[in-house]
């Protein structure tokens, strides 16, 4: 999948307000949308289902920026 | 000596009986004297299932519920081998989260398929007179999702509702026909879907979350068991069109 279309997706599960530029790989998760439970558990939903990438709590705790879900996106 | 929950003689078909409530179920139904006709997708499991039970009589059968379209040709097949049925239990069943915004039409679909759909197509077919014996009884597996809602069960509580209300609808229809219709509305009970909430949410969310409210502790699927041989048994002949509450308080 290409890096735009990554990105993309995770602008959409946390429904991120970014404005025209969107979102970067050096964007905080919390700083621009709800990175809360429910939208942790829509992330591993997609991961499984569109990468076939089983993330586990600790890992979805460690990420800070649009960087470290990108780096399970392969 | 009686015992009131008799089923000797009876022949119930249990579906989802590889694992879980339906598992547990028909071992328990066989210690009660029934013959089990059990249906589930995992071959393996379900022999498993098929070794642990008591008494003679029980077939196995493999076949994936959410073909609906085959669902008649092969219940009658299976009828036509070994004679009418006296009950049926519906326990397959799926409880996946997923938050509202993923929700898709599939997902919804997919979950109805198996947890309601299904359900449907069963008592279709087995409540017509060439399929079942003079006195039958169907239970299906409900849970307290039916009433109480929870963040990322929309598909899931949608299909519980569903079929405590198609149970209302069926056994106003089917009492002509001497068959009984109901559900059992289940707390949490100690299942693989409470080893997945746990894995998923923590065990301190679900003492949070539901050992507070389920003040009489999670349950064990032989709970949910001892409810569906009551509703199967002669016991409950008068009972019928409801939604039998086994949740350790949960609702109250």
């Amino acid at each position: 999948m290409e890096l735009n279309k990554k990105l993309a997706l995770i602008e959409n599960i946390l429904e991120a307000e970014v404005g025209k530029e969107g979102l970067n790989r050096d964007t905080i998760l919390g700083e621009i949308g709800d990175w809360d439970s429910l939208t942790q558990l829509s992330l591993v939903i997609i991961m499984k289902e569109k990468f076939n990438k089983e993330l586990t709590g600790s890992q979805i705790r460690s990420m800070v920026t649009v960087q470290d879900i990108l780096d399970y996106m392969e | 000596m009686i015992n009131p929950m008799d089923l000797t003689g009876k022949r119930i078909l249990v579906t989802g009986a590889s694992s879980g409530i339906g598992k547990e179920t028909a071992i328990h139904l066989s210690k009660l004297g029934a013959s089990l006709v059990l249906v589930a997708r995992n071959e393996e499991k379900l022999l498993d299932t098929i070794f642990s039970l008591e008494g003679t009589g029980h077939s196995l059968h493999h076949f994936n519920l959410k073909d609906i379209d085959n669902i008649e040709e092969f219940l009658e097949e299976i009828i036509n081998k070994i004679g009418k049925l006296n009950g049926l239990v519906h326990c397959a069943g799926i409880n996946e989260l997923r938050p509202l915004g993923i929700t898709d039409y599939n997902f919804l679909h997919n979950t109805m398929l198996i947890n309601f759909y299904s359900f449907v197509e069963l008592v279709r077919v087995i409540s017509k007179k060439k399929n079942c014996a003079k006195s039958t009884s169907v239970v299906v597996m409900s849970s307290v999702a039916s009433i109480k809602g929870d963040k990322s069960k929309t598909a899931y509580c949608a299909s519980k509702g569903a079929l405590d209300s198609a149970v209302r609808a069926m056994a106003k229809e089917l009492a002509v026909k001497n068959i009984r219709v109901n559900s059992v509305v289940a707390g949490f009970l100690k299942t693989n879907m409470y080893d997945s909430y746990i894995k998923e949410l923590g065990e301190e969310a679900f003492n949070e979350n539901v050992l507070r409210y389920q003040y009489l502790g999670l349950g064990e699927p032989i709970d949910a068991s001892n409810a569906i041989a009551f509703l199967l048994s002669n016991a409950s002949k008068f009972i019928t069109g409801t939604n039998l509450i086994v949740d350790g308080g949960y609702l109250s």
